[in-house]
């Protein structure tokens, strides 16, 4: 008879004690862990739970618990006992059989009181004792071989009924229940999840049979071991979180082996080469079933080939051969594999996009931007041009007032007939008056009254310049109106554009939300492995980035949780001795900042000991084969010194390799991840109290917040991640050291001062015929060490929206190009790369940089420059001179013509005197202020004839003084004139 | 010498010559670079540009024929001082002029504006006035990039050395992309 129900809630609080327990040991059973010890422990928990639950089942009478409880005690006890070979297969019952209790549970607190099995539950744990039963018993266990590390060699094999078995219960449904009821572990695997996974092993798949090939050639092996591993840390990591276990385990190994390839205890021989090939091409079959079974059980045979291929390699371990090679089948197998798997999607909030789509879609936008901005150029043009016609409506208003005093003037004396009414006839009104000739009229006057409707041809052509003058103020007004249209047009669009585009690169932003799941995914199954007790707090807010950030931001922050718990959160016992909370916390902060997002991962653990660092940096080797820290170096070491240590290779602080980390690999893969995405990574840690790594990443990988420089008439953008600090520099903070090398002494951030290795930005960028005057300093830098690269100007900072640009310019140095308000093309450079090339090549320095004060002077050009305000007297000067062969160019002011002069001195200036912003005079008088434009030539062309006039442009350094109109004739020979004259003051060329 | 219709006319196979389709007339242009005058084929480029929209950005690392880089639509054009690369003086001047022009043509994904002066369209030239010359038959005295040699009134001018020089502009812009990517151009000056 069954209990009261008034005791079921305290059942159904222990049974989920215990189901809780059974998936911690059975994760723990499951994992690809290489630690005899936690396997043992395990076995032994599952033992002690079985007792337990055999109890348990006999005092409530619930029969298929105690069946399954006692099967778990007697099968485990036996296996302790004889140290069962396979403790990995003993997970797959206990999952069934945790199963089996989850579901009866879940029915008797739908009841909320105890339920008897029925008639099928009853079958299914037989069923289940009778498979743990057969799995110990008929087991054709191997030869217990310890490897290296002690563990138990767990390869195995199966007798076909075991076989049979496993199969049966990986095919059921209910095994894929479990599995998504354990969340983690099995051969279903979150279908969510399951896309990116596939995306992101297919690159890195690609990747590792890329670099596999590298290792037959004459390449250093050392950095592509290097990428290896950190391709297959990548893969490990990744696979156990999701629950893809199998993949996992194949990344474990490849990790383990090109661990022992960077350490040079086994060699890269045909057998090692073989079986990454292998073990890539099983991960390839398997991506392939998770993307079409959600699961990645695959082929055991190959399966079982690679386990025993490994075995075999690690066998080789200390007896490795320096003239180990790769034969040429091997190599041939190596190059002809494919390189680049296929699928990549990014999930967007709601929605599945193509990336590729919207990318398409952006640089559609920036086109019509682009014609936006052409439009915008155009429509300043009308305006130049209104304005030009606006004026000389003005000055031919001037001309009609001039004309009608003259008039006046002679009507009044006599001299001219009456004048026509202010209203002039049409001009298509018949011509009822005479051809008279002027004066003509005023002597008929004389004689007969004058007649209103005989007009002189004077009056005409009065007439006819009032109806054109009385036009063209109506097109002008029509053309203002048109163009004030126009304008606010233009505005619209602006607004329009500008939206469209801040919401379309919207589109690529994702919450930070969606790495949350991963996470807690990775802390429950590292926690369960560790034995430790975790928990998992988040601080997002509506924090949303760049959909390719969060793809590649996931990795980073799993390892990240995952050395945290590993390494950071002490054991229980351990906090309560040192006064803490049992329980472990790790907080993950996210916050938008001007610059981006910031993230902080914080954890209350024992925090890193910045001496252990050195420690571990000092017996590691780096490429050289040297130390990566000399005990010298380890000396002067600051702290930041060495959290950045932690960064490198093989550099870690963990006691013992563990699955989860302590293969020094992790945090120099999540620098890489995080840099590759502009983002920086930081570590801050007290010991005992925690650490905290802080990641700076951009919003969004399709703008770069970057600040315009100037280098004279060349803009460029930088991002501002590439920026230390900018400061100001003037002529006396430079000096040439003994070494040769400039150097520029710079205030720094605390007030003090700092000599750093300087350049100008065009020497950087081998522009050397355009001078600097280096009024900013950009502090880059590189490799821990600051340089200086001076700039003119250092202008707005704004997002920036990066297009593509060729090949051969990406080369050089160039990250992308945006496209200034203007419509200029605005390169975006990779400073601290262009920087490093710099340095590498000994050009860093090597040259002392030109400030203001030395500016050389333009190049001298061979053309005349016209400079007139009248657009059809320049068009009819050009003509004249190139027709007399000579090179012409052409200005509409002053202005304008001191700013083409500044770019290349011409032979000579045919300059008119009125002209609006700077008449020629001015013009004059700023060349012969500046000395490198003193020695300009020039001859005066106006309509002024005053003798005062003359005089003065004399004055100021004109050659000659020609009054309009002039032939053509006259004019070249004026120029020929003083071209053939020695120059008022040599110009400096 | 082989004739400029060979490379792209020839008669189908099977077919005699007699009856071959007569070779379609060229369409060229005439342009000045580095003091000379060439003739381009109209073929070869893929546009004539009559003036920049906006100046030029100097290209880092760039040799001085390299002039920079200037927005044309949506595209990024490269603009090559052509006389220089071709081993003259500089020729682009601070301020664009009339007969200034661009003469456009694409390698890879890299554009190349190529400036020249003096442009005029020369129209339609008879296939039979224009000989190719290969590498082999270049004289010393040939200008590089070589592509043909022009006898617009026949053999009489040719013996009188009157021959306008057509330029080969696919093969400077292959060069220039060469060496902007990374490796010296055969044939650049710099």
């Amino acid at each position: 008879m069954l209990p009261t129900d008034t005791y079921f809630p305290i059942f159904a609080e222990e049974m989920a004690h215990h189901i809780d327990e059974l998936q911690r040991q059975e994760l723990t059973l499951a994992s690809p862990t290489r630690s005899g010890d936690s396997l043992e422990d395990a076995l032994d928990r599952v033992q002690r739970l079985g007792h337990a639950l055999a109890s348990l089942g006999k005092t409530v009478r619930m029969t298929d618990f105690a069946l399954l409880g006692a099967t778990l005690e007697t099968v485990l006890s036996q296996v302790l006992t004889g140290r069962y070979p396979m403790p990995r297969l003993i997970a797959v019952p206990i999952t069934y059989v945790t199963v089996h209790l989850q579901a009866r549970m879940d029915r008797m607190n739908a009841a909320g009181r105890f339920l008897a099995p029925d008639l099928g539950e009853m079958a299914e744990a037989e069923r289940t004792a009778q498979m743990i039963r057969t799995l110990v018993a008929d087991s054709d266990a191997p030869a217990t071989s310890p490897r290296e590390d002690g563990a138990p060699d767990d390869t195995p094999v199966f007798s076909a009924d075991i076989q049979n078995i496993v199969d049966a219960f990986m095919q059921s449904e209910l095994s894929r229940s479990a599995m998504r009821f354990l969340g983690s572990g099995g051969p279903s695997i979150e279908p969510d999840l399951i896309e990116t996974l596939v995306g992101e092993f297919s690159d890195d798949l690609g990747a590792l049979r890329q670099l596999l090939a590298q290792l037959g050639t004459s390449a250093p092996p050392q950095p592509i071991l290097t990428e290896m591993s950190e391709r297959a840390h990548k893969i490990k990591g990744s696979a156990h979180t999701a629950g893809a276990h199998i993949v996992g385990n194949i990344g474990e190994m490849m990790e383990d082996l090109l661990g022992m390839l960077r350490q040079k205890r086994i060699s890269v021989n045909d057998a090692t080469a073989r079986w990454f090939i292998n073990a890539i091409d099983t991960l390839d079959t398997l991506l392939t079933l998770l993307a079409t079974t959600q699961s990645d059980e695959g082929d055991s045979e190959a399966l079982a080939n690679l386990h025993e291929g490994y075995a075999i390699i690690m066998a080789t371990i200390s007896n490795v051969s320096p003239h180990d090679t790769l034969s040429m089948p091997v190599l041939a197998d190596l190059r002809a594999a494919p390189t680049t798997p296929a699928h990549s999607q990014t999930a967007i909030g709601g929605a599945r996009l193509d990336v590729r789509r919207l990318d398409h879609l952006l640089e559609a936008l920036s086109t019509l931007f682009i014609n936006h901005i052409e439009t915008g150029r155009v429509h300043e043009e009308a305006l130049t041009g209104e304005r030009e016609i606006e004026r000389a409506i003005t000055r031919l208003t001037q001309l009609y007032d001039r004309l009608r005093r003259e008039r006046i003037q002679l009507v009044q004396q006599g001299t001219h007939a009456p004048s026509p009414p202010e209203s002039a006839a049409p001009l298509n009104a018949p011509p009822r008056w005479g051809t008279s000739q002027p004066g003509s009229a005023a002597r008929e006057g004389a004689d007969a009254p004058p007649d209103m409707e005989q007009y002189s041809e004077f009056d005409l052509i009065m007439a006819m310049l009032g109806e054109t003058l009385s036009d063209l103020r109506a097109m002008d007004l029509q053309l203002q109106t048109a163009l004030h249209h126009t304008q606010r047009q233009y505005e619209y669009d602006d607004y329009l554009t500008t939206t469209l585009q801040r919401d379309l690169l919207a589109l690529r932003l994702v919450p930070l939300r969606e790495v949350e799941y991963r996470l807690h995914l990775t802390l429950r199954a590292v926690a369960a492995e560790e034995h430790k007790t975790v928990e998992l707090s988040f601080d997002l807010g509506d924090v949303e980035i760049d959909s390719d950030i969060v793809t590649v931001l996931v990795e980073p922050l799993t390892q990240i949780v995952r050395n945290a718990v590993v390494h950071g959160i002490e054991t229980g016992e351990d906090r309560r001795d040192a006064g803490k909370d049992p329980l472990g916390h790790i907080h993950v902060r996210a916050a938008m900042t001007d610059e981006g997002v910031t993230i902080a991962i914080s954890d209350d653990g024992r925090g890193i000991s910045p001496h252990k660092i050195a420690a571990s940096a000092m017996m590691v080797q780096g490429p050289d084969g040297l130390p990566l820290l000399t005990e010298e170096a380890a000396r002067g070491l600051s702290r930041e010194g060495a959290f950045a240590l932690m960064f490198l290779p093989d550099v870690s602080t963990a006691v013992e390799v563990r699955p989860a980390a302590g293969r020094g690999m992790g945090l120099p893969t999540v620098r890489r991840a995080i840099t590759g995405v502009r983002g920086t990574i930081t570590i801050d840690s007290e010991p005992g109290s925690g650490t905290t790594f802080t990641l700076h990443l951009p919003i969004t990988l399709s703008t770069i917040r970057s600040v315009v420089v100037g280098a004279e008439a060349n803009h460029y953008a930088i991002p501002l991640s590439d920026i230390a600090r900018t400061t100001r520099v003037g002529p006396n903070d430079l000096f040439t050291a003994d070494d040769g090398r400039a150097y520029a002494r710079l205030s720094d951030l605390l007030g003090g001062e700092a000599t750093l290795p300087v350049v100008t930005l065009a020497d950087l960028l081998d522009h050397r015929e355009i001078p600097m005057r280096g009024a900013h300093a950009l502090i880059v830098t590189v490799e821990g060490r600051d340089y200086a690269v001076l700039v003119d100007d250092l202008g707005e900072q704004r997002d920036m929206v990066v297009r593509r640009v060729p090949r051969h310019l990406r080369r050089q140095g160039v990250r992308g190009a945006a496209i200034n308000p203007d419509g200029a093309v605005l390169l975006i450079l990779d400073l601290p790369r262009v920087v490093a090339e710099a340095i590498a090549a000994g050009r860093f320095g090597a040259r002392a940089p030109v400030l203001a004060g030395a500016v050389p002077p333009p190049p001298q050009g061979d053309y005349l420059l016209v400079v007139d305000d009248s657009p059809s007297m320049r068009q009819g000067l050009r003509q004249q001179l190139q027709a007399a062969g000579f090179n012409v160019q052409t200005a509409r002011d002053g202005l304008d013509a001191i700013q083409q002069i500044t770019a290349q001195l011409p032979r000579l200036l045919v300059l008119d005197v009125e002209m609006p912003q700077m008449n020629g005079y001015d013009v004059l008088e700023v060349l012969r202020a500046h000395p490198p434009f003193k020695g300009v030539r020039a001859i005066m062309l106006t309509s002024r004839s005053a003798a005062r006039y003359r005089e003065h442009a004399l004055q100021l350094g004109a050659l000659d003084y020609l009054i309009k109109p002039v032939t053509g004739e006259g004019l070249v020979a004026a120029i020929t004139r003083a071209l053939a004259t020695t120059a008022h003051t040599t110009p400096a060329t | 010498m082989p004739h400029i219709a060979d490379d792209h006319h020839d008669a189908p196979l099977g077919m005699p010559a007699d009856v071959a389709p007569t070779p379609p007339e060229i369409d060229c242009v005439f342009c000045t670079i580095a003091g000379r005058r060439w003739g381009v084929r109209l073929r070869d480029v893929e546009r004539i540009v009559a003036q920049m929209d906006a100046p030029p950005v100097a290209i880092p690392h760039s040799p001085a024929w390299a002039r920079g880089i200037f927005r044309l639509g949506a595209d990024f054009v490269t603009l090559i001082d052509t006389s220089r690369f071709l081993g003259g003086a500089v020729s682009i001047p601070p301020r664009w002029q009339r007969d200034h022009a661009l003469l456009l043509c694409s390698v890879a994904d890299a554009q190349f504006g190529f400036f020249v002066s003096e442009l005029s369209l020369a129209g339609a030239i008879d296939p039979a006035e224009l000989h190719l010359v290969r590498a082999a038959e270049a004289l010393p005295t040939d200008p590089p990039y070589l592509l043909g040699r022009y006898y617009p009134q026949g053999e009489r001018v040719a013996q009188a050395g009157g021959a306008i020089h057509f330029l080969d502009v696919q093969r400077v812009a292959a060069d220039c992309l060469h060496a902007l990517d990374g490796e010296d151009a055969p044939d650049a000056a710099d």
